[in-house]
């Protein structure tokens, strides 16, 4: 049995180590394990409820993975550069709370939409520069700004729900256009965006070879701590973008808003394939993730199922994501 | 006393493939009991193949390995172990923070109850020390220990378990001249005992050193198995290795008519003042053990080490000494002798890595067609072998990702080129490859340093010597006095100044 191959360069005696005639199929299928899991979850939830297929349906799981995949995508970042960052849920409540009160108390809309993004950006840049110039643990530096900004949350809520009127602020998140929900745009948006930033810019490129070799990437030349800075704080912007949309998709703020969407944007990149040791991810991978994890969720929701399943077929996928994650990676290092 | 011509290792049509790579065709070997056993070969050649399959960390394709007659191709890496075949990789293989008699006992503490006996540890330590004839103090840290010193401390681990095959996986890399001729003597006195080595190594010198049998692969088959290499030539060997006869590149040494590089009174943490300069077109070998200064005031140059004072000018004009970028700003490009560590990042492709850190830009966007361009002017000069410009850099052999290095940082069009253990780890024929390209650089007024533990290397090269020891230069080499032994003499003077 013969593959068709790639021929050898010129005056090579022997491969060093090219893809392999099979091997290059089960490569393959690793890396777009996330779309043919989205493939296979949504026959299954259309067998089962045939509504599942319909344009409202898909109108709504759209609406409702973006926010969940501006907070992905800012932790994906995070990820890229091989750290990690657990306080973009809490950027998202406190950008948005304070958003809501100044604007309770006569801001425009307008105006609101840059202070809120303004919050997310600083909140970044701070991280940043903690994790960059303090050489402070992301995982737990992350984590206690998360928390402090949980506990903001509140002290600025006082615990109560704020609504919020202003069409200048809720437009993307209530807004209609031809029939169809304004809010996707901006995921479509963002991805594309997303991806020309980290593919076709030095900066991009920059973040891989950082996170890929961060001594590497500084003796080539590469300012990483400045990098790692920037990267943060475009997170903390994402992240504050996520709070505008949250909010004015509810048309308010309450203290308990995203509590539970943190761990869902930590595993929806890993599920996407981005790795957590830095240097390896794809912005693809990073949409299929955010993608399946919300059409998992919504499928169940429309099988009757029981909300605790749902929580838990969450998990298998993410426990799924990791095995094949490691499979992944024991195929590279058997392969030199 | 054993059979000197017991075999105690055979392999039998033992292979391994990796879809469609051969990493080792069918190979019989012997391994005699008593020997100092050789694997010699390229980058790739498939010694590192051979022994992972005789010590268990990799399954074969097909064939068997018979040790001591039985076979034990089917057992796991642990029972291995317990039969006493030890592979000990490139580094060390002790654990930094515990303390050196923890290191030795791993894992079979002896115990007072469920707890530790410390005493009784450290008291078993010393007499293994003892007895094998190295004195260290064993409760520091191992980490503490000096690199051949950890070496050591990992073959000792090994002897501990009642091993009758230890496998050492270029040993020698990272080591000194000296470092290593005292690693040697240590292992022959071991073998006198009645200690059976394989020994791997690119290097035909090493070989011809210590072993007594040798084992030469190329492009994962055996070409030469069996012969005592004390009996061949170097010439003879490097034939088996490379497939045909190398000529060694050696350079007609030349005299700076201008000096580029001048570094005056440098001084970077603990080392210094220093001061040196390279002219146009040189190539100035600086030579000094680890600590010596040597590679400290090169990485101070390149800015990769922060510098307290003194001043580097490069054709005059006074540099900023401040960081990295500032050096490659000014064109002078450090080629790491670290090219795990430092040099590579490696999930980028190739075509990516020639441009890494500096990579062009039109408008905010990657200028693609820019860095194609240097993707394929560098593809035709450095010959080196990759399935095509996308494939990831840490899929190649560690002589092709040299090239890539060296590659990148030519793309800088520097004007000082630093380079530490260029040839590192890098195959006989490469290795002669980038020592022709370095002399051609030179010929347009490329100023070079260059550091190299390989004194045949250094010899070959250089114009000059600079030599360092305790944070100070010592002494310089020019022209005729650039010899082997002159180098040695050095490092022997500078260790017998140190030990005052």
């Amino acid at each position: 049995m013969t593959t068709l191959q790639t021929a050898p360069a010129a005056g090579a005696e022997t491969p060093t180590a090219t893809p392999r005639g099979r091997g290059r199929w089960a490569d393959l299928a690793l890396d777009n394990i996330v779309w043919l899991l989205l493939v296979v979850f949504v026959l299954l939830a259309t067998a089962l409820n045939p509504f599942f297929l319909s344009l409202a349906n898909f109108q709504n799981i759209l609406v409702q993975t973006t926010t969940l995949g501006f907070l992905a995508v800012a932790i994906a970042l995070a990820m890229l550069l091989g750290e990690i960052d657990l306080s973009v849920v809490g950027i998202l409540g406190f950008s948005g709370a304070i958003g809501a009160t100044l604007m309770e108390r006569g801001l425009p809309g307008g105006v609101a939409i840059l202070v809120v993004l303004a919050i997310g950006a600083v909140i970044g840049l701070i991280n940043g520069f903690c994790i960059a110039k303090l050489r402070m643990t992301s995982l737990i530096e992350t984590l206690a700004m998360g928390l402090v900004l949980g506990g903001a949350v509140l002290a600025v809520t006082k615990g109560r729900t704020i609504t919020i009127s202003d069409t200048g602020y809720t437009w993307i998140g209530q807004g209609q256009l031809l029939g169809w929900p304004i809010m996707p745009l901006a995921l479509v948006l963002l991805f594309v965006v997303i991806a020309v930033v980290l593919y076709r810019t030095p900066w991009g490129r920059k973040v891989y070879a950082t996170g890929g070799n961060r001594r590497a990437a500084y003796a080539a030349g590469i300012n990483t701590d400045r990098l790692v800075i920037g990267t943060y704080t475009l997170g903390g912007l994402l992240a504050g973008a996520a709070g505008w949309l949250a909010t004015s998709y509810l048309s308010g703020v309450n203290s308990t808003m995203g509590s539970d969407l943190l761990l869902y944007a930590v595993a929806a990149p890993v599920i996407g394939g981005v790795s957590l040791t830095g240097g390896r991810g794809r912005v693809l991978g990073m949409l299929g993730g955010v993608l399946l994890l919300t059409i998992v969720q919504v499928g169940l929701q429309l099988t009757n199922i029981s909300a605790y399943y749902v929580a838990m077929a969450g998990g298998v996928m993410i426990f799924l994501a990791v095995v094949v994650d490691a499979v992944r990676v024991r195929r590279r290092q058997t392969r030199h | 006393m054993t059979d000197p011509d017991a075999p105690l290792l055979e392999t039998r049509g033992l292979s391994k493939v990796y879809g469609r790579f051969t990493a080792l065709h069918p190979t019989d070997i012997t391994v005699r009991a008593g020997s100092i056993h050789g694997f010699l070969g390229k980058n790739g050649a498939g010694k590192s193949t051979l022994v992972k399959l005789i010590a268990g960390s990799e399954r074969p394709t097909a064939g068997q390995i018979l040790f001591k007659g039985e076979d034990i191709t089917g057992l796991p890496l642990v029972r291995r172990r317990q039969l006493g075949i030890h592979l000990l990789s490139q580094h060390a293989e002790v654990v930094a923070d515990l303390s050196v008699a923890e290191n030795l006992l791993l894992p079979d503490y002896p115990r007072r109850g469920p707890f530790v006996d410390v005493r009784a540890m450290h008291a078993k330590a010393r007499a293994l020390l003892e007895r094998y004839d190295v004195p260290f103090a064993v409760d520091q840290p191992a980490g503490a220990l000096s690199a051949p010193d950890q070496r050591r401390l990992g073959i000792v681990r090994t002897l501990v378990e009642e091993s009758a095959l230890v496998m050492l996986d270029e040993p020698t890399t990272a080591l000194s001249q000296e470092e290593r001729s005292s690693l040697f003597d240590w292992v022959r006195s071991l073998n006198d005992a009645g200690q059976t080595f394989v020994f791997i190594s690119h290097f035909n010198n090493e070989i011809q050193a210590i072993c007594d049998r040798a084992t030469v692969l190329r492009d994962g088959r055996v070409v030469s198995d069996g012969a005592d290499p004390r009996a061949m030539g170097s010439a003879e060997i490097s034939e088996l290795v490379v497939g045909s006869a190398v000529d060694e590149f050696v350079r007609v040494p030349r005299v700076a008519e201008r000096e580029r590089l001048v570094v005056r009174d440098l001084v970077t943490e603990g080392v210094g003042p220093v001061s040196f300069s390279v002219g146009a077109g040189e190539i100035v070998g600086f030579v000094g053990l680890p600590g010596s200064g040597a590679q400290e005031s090169a990485r101070a140059v390149a800015g990769l080490r922060p510098v307290q004072s003194g001043t580097v000018e490069l054709d005059g004009r006074a540099l900023r000494t401040a960081d990295v970028r500032g050096a490659l700003d000014s064109g002078m490009v450090y080629l790491t002798n670290d090219r795990h560590g430092e040099g590579i990042v490696g999930p980028m492709s190739v075509r990516e890595s020639l441009r890494l850190g500096n990579w062009p830009s039109r408008g905010g966007l990657l200028a693609d067609g820019e860095i194609t361009k240097t993707y394929d002017k560098y593809h035709a000069r450095m010959h080196f072998r990759v399935a095509g410009p996308e494939q990831p850099i840490e899929e190649l052999s560690g002589g092709n990702q040299q090239k890539i290095i060296l590659g990148r940082l030519l793309a800088r069009q520097p004007e000082v080129l630093i380079l530490d253990e260029p040839t590192l780890g890098v195959d006989v024929a490469t290795k002669e490859e980038v020592h022709r390209l370095i002399d051609e650089l030179t010929g347009s007024g490329l100023a070079v340093i260059l550091l190299a533990y390989d004194t045949d290397e250094m010899v070959r090269m250089v114009d000059r010597v600079v030599s360092f020891s305790d944070g100070r230069v010592v002494g310089e080499l020019v022209g005729t006095e650039v010899t082997a032994d002159a180098i040695l003499g050095r490092l022997h003077h500078e260790t017998a100044l140190a030990d005052a």
